[in-house]
């Protein structure tokens, strides 16, 4: 069994070989053509030139396919490779391919010849296969209808023209495709979108025409007697050459539901209500509109205007001005409107090239952006008086070739009168000479406007910032941690310090005085043990100034240690007796009456003697 | 089969580290962007009044190579929405323009040119809102939370926390100084406040979002749906600013400045 599976995979590892042996030459260039399958007169469909053994677009002769309109969709690059690893034996087989796809219109119904195409590829040429199509005629109904319009059938070059199209729609529809040669004609027109579909009322839709996404209007109306949808759409067509020009005739192409069918009879599909098991079919059904007949003039050379900018039709200018009573320098902004057919190509009229502007009014070269609204153009400058001498602004004119004439015309807005005084300016030489006259002309900021944009390498630097990721760079680690530290290792040496016996007995010394009177306060004087009291404070008060131990001091201890330390003799005598007052009532069991201790004596001994030991 | 699996995994992970490597833009790359974006600008500018259309074209391709070195670079600069919001101002979209300078005025709340700027393309815009008369109070007294970036913000505190903490340390030297004690008092208070100002700031910026409608005109309508009735006698214009309050499917619940409450569609709008 298992020499078996070893032959086995010995041939298999031996066929896989060839097979890369033979692809791994050079893959020989093959060049063929193919469409989709089907196809109807009028609806664009695909053609496909497909190159083998190569990966790169050809160049193609689509001179034989002038009568089906080709337009190219790209192309793709198909290639793909495909590596074998067998018992460690690697192999590598690639398959190239480019494919160029195209869009045809068939343009006649029945059996069609798309002939064969050269397509050059490295230098070498190849031919296509011929492909013989069957092209399908849709039906027609009165469901949907078509019709194609234009604004008027003469006129001049670069005059535009609306093409408006009309779309009737009586019934549920699944894709459509229109075919509209009028818009594909380069050749003879430049399209232009309108701003708003022709027509007025209804609802403003988007569809799609020739992949872009365009505004419709939709109303309600009726074709052929029946109430149907009224789809209007336009296009703003510009001739660019003179001549009699040949519009094709349009049409469109739509998947019309005919009927809504239940899939099956079962009565479990009856309780779903056929929505999600009803089946709606489709047919294919067009309509077309039938061509016109453009007659194009070439616009004269005789009285050209030599301002005329291009603009053919119907143009009107009007301005406005505020404010109109201004100082010498002031601005003022001048609102030029400009309405037309196409505003597109209107542009702002030259006001420096306008000698009675230029002359009396400083222009500055930046405006801003204009604004479209409604059929007129607006456009918004600020210019200011430069003497006081100027009464208007002037008329300013707008040349285009006015068709209903046939000649060349300037329109020209209306003049607007201005009052402009002179600007006072006090200058420091006027102010020390009224003889000297200043020639300056006063600096006045302008405060509205832009600033310029930034450049350099400060633009490109990343200025995010998050203040956690802040706190670990090391700056910032430095600044919240470094003088933490200095503060809690200056309050860990000032605790020890304060801790420290040497700092405690000064402190008791220090505070001793004031705590033995503050003592000396709380004592009740009629109390039996007042005098008690009164001698242990007196004893802890020369305990603690002196650092002995207060209980087994004496009033005859007191003295000794008193007078060492050089207090006052007098005053000694007085607190040593007053001690020994106090003892004498704790062991005597009491005193006499004119013995009693007087607190307010003995607070007044402490006070003096604790200030002259201080001193 | 664990091995295989440890390894299908970590050779996922750095496939996937290394193709997000791949995706941001080098140096040299940015910095090429950079210098088409400014040659396309003085283009543009060029171009403005001979040729309007051929300018607008022009900033389109200066907005695109900045939104580049923003998304595909990683930069995030104030100048950038600042360039960005000129680029959208001299092409005449408005809302788009405010957009990016409030998005600048984020990184840079302090920059004299954006706030000009800003204030200009704000004087262009259709609708001027009122602004609350709380939020002005809000505004004046606390000047100093609106125009600080949280950079100053951060680095003034941090300064006053050091200088907080050697004047603490002083007090204990100086046997309880009482100017010490002062001027730690007050550092520590000022930073204290500061601190509150920043904390303020990354909340707005996660919770407290703004943007700005970027359509020409938008129906604001007072439920989240084409069936309720508008919520203004006039559609709201480009550049007008608002607080988000809530995102619901495609809608949007905004407050006005004017403190007026509305829903408009997500796509009318930027959030900064």
């Amino acid at each position: 069994m298992r020499h078996r599976e070893i032959i086995q995979a010995g041939w298999a590892a031996a066929v896989i070989l060839l097979i890369g042996a033979v692809q791994a030459k050079a893959q020989p260039i093959r060049v063929g053509a193919a469409v989709q399958r089907e196809i109807y007169v009028g609806e664009p469909f695909q053609f496909q030139i497909q190159i083998d053994g190569y990966e790169q677009a050809g160049e193609v002769d689509l001179g034989p396919l002038d009568r089906f309109s080709p337009r190219s969709m790209g192309g793709q690059n198909q290639s793909s490779s495909m590596t074998t690893i067998i018992n460690g034996q690697k192999s590598q087989s690639k398959t190239l391919r480019y494919v160029m796809v195209y869009q045809l219109t068939a343009p006649s119904a029945g059996s069609v010849l798309i002939p064969s195409l050269t397509v050059e590829v490295k230098g070498q040429k190849y031919t296509t296969n011929p492909i013989t199509i069957n092209v399908l005629k849709p039906g027609v109904t009165d469901k949907i209808g078509l019709e194609m319009g234009i604004s008027q059938t003469d006129g001049y070059v670069g005059q535009p023209l609306v093409l408006m199209m009309t779309w009737y729609v009586g019934a549920n529809l699944g894709s459509y495709n229109f075919n509209i040669p009028a818009l594909r004609d380069a050749e003879h027109f430049v399209i232009e979108d309108m701003p708003a579909p022709p027509g007025v009322g209804g609802e403003l839709i988007q569809m799609e025409l020739y992949g872009e996404q365009i505004t419709a209007r939709q109303n309600e109306g009726v074709y052929q007697g029946n109430r149907c949808l009224e789809i209007t759409f336009g296009k703003i067509l510009i001739p660019i050459k003179p001549g009699t020009i040949q519009i094709g005739g349009a049409s469109v192409i739509c998947n019309v539901e005919v009927t809504s069918r239940s899939r099956s009879r079962n009565p479990m599909d009856d309780f779903f209500s056929g929505g999600l098991f009803s089946r709606r079919e489709y047919e294919r059904f067009s309509s077309s509109a039938p061509g016109i007949t453009l007659d194009i003039k070439a616009l004269p050379s005789e009285g050209r205007p030599a301002d005329f900018s291009g603009l053919v039709g119907r143009y009107s200018i009007a301005t406005t001005a505020g404010p109109v009573k201004v100082n010498v320098g002031d601005p003022i902004t001048l609102t030029i409107m400009i309405g037309g057919e196409l505003l597109r190509l209107v542009d702002m009229p030259n006001l420096a090239a306008l000698p009675a502007m230029a002359d009396n009014f400083k222009i500055p070269t930046s405006q801003s952006a204009p604004k479209v609204s409604g059929n007129r153009k607006i456009f918004t400058q600020t210019i200011r008086a430069i003497h006081d001498q100027v009464t208007e602004i002037p008329a300013i004119p707008l040349s285009y070739f006015d068709v209903d004439q046939g000649a060349y015309f300037t329109t020209y807005s209306e003049a607007i009168p201005l009052e402009v005084l002179a600007t006072k300016v006090v200058t420091a030489g006027q102010a020390l000479s009224a003889q000297v006259a200043s020639q300056a002309s006063e600096i006045e900021a302008v405060r509205t406007g832009i600033a310029a944009n930034y450049e350099g390498p400060e633009l490109l630097e990343n200025t995010a910032f998050s203040p956690m990721a802040a706190m670990v760079r090391p700056g910032y680690i430095v600044l919240w941690t470094g003088p933490l530290g200095l503060l809690i290792t200056s309050g860990l040496v000032q605790l020890m310090r304060r801790n420290s016996p040497g700092r405690q007995q000064a402190r008791r010394k220090a505070h001793s005085g004031s705590q033995a009177i503050r003592r000396l306060k709380r004592i009740d004087s009629q109390s039996k043990s007042a005098a008690e009291e009164a001698a242990d404070i007196m004893r802890r008060y020369v305990g603690a100034r002196f650092n002995q131990t207060s209980q087994s001091l004496t009033a005859r201890d007191c003295r000794v240690i008193l007078s060492e330390n050089r207090a006052d003799e007098k005053i000694v005598d007085q607190f040593c007796e007053l001690l020994e007052r106090c003892e004498q009532s704790r062991f005597a069991g009491g005193l006499a009456e004119n013995d009693s201790v007087d607190l307010r004596e003995i607070k007044e001994a402490v006070k003096v003697l604790d200030k002259q030991l201080k001193s | 089969m664990k091995f295989h699996t440890l390894v299908k995994t970590m050779l996922i992970v750095v496939g996937t580290a290394s193709w997000a490597s791949a995706q941001k833009l080098s140096a040299e790359e940015i910095n090429d962007l950079s210098y088409q974006a400014s040659q396309y600008f003085r283009q543009a500018n060029d171009l403005i009044r001979t040729s309007p259309s051929e300018a607008y074209k022009l900033y389109d391709q200066v907005i695109l190579r900045y939104q580049r070195i923003v998304e595909e670079g990683g930069i995030s600069n104030g100048r950038l929405y600042y360039n960005m919001g000129n680029a959208y101002l001299l092409k005449g979209d408005i809302g788009r323009s405010i957009l990016n300078y409030r998005r600048g005025q984020r990184l840079m709340p302090d920059n004299p040119d954006l706030a000009k700027n800003l204030g200009y393309a704000r004087s262009q815009r259709l609708d001027q809102v009122s602004i609350q008369a709380e939020k002005r109070v809000l505004q004046t007294l606390f000047f100093w939370h609106y125009d600080l970036s949280m950079q100053a913000k951060f680095f003034l505190t941090s300064c006053l926390w050091a200088v907080g903490c050697v004047f603490g340390s002083l007090w204990l030297w100086l046997k309880r100084n009482r100017f010490a004690l002062w001027i730690m008092g007050i550092t520590f208070l000022v930073g204290l406040f500061l601190a509150g100002s920043l904390i303020v700031d990354r909340y707005n910026e996660k919770a407290h979002r703004q943007g700005v409608i970027t359509l020409d005109s938008v129906v604001a309508r007072q439920g989240d749906g084409d069936n309720y009735p508008a919520s203004f006698t006039e559609p709201l214009h480009s550049g007008t600013e608002f607080d988000l309050l809530e995102e619901r499917r495609e809608w949007l619940r905004i407050e006005l400045s004017s403190g007026d409450e509305a829903w408009i569609p997500i796509a009318s709008a930027g959030i900064i």
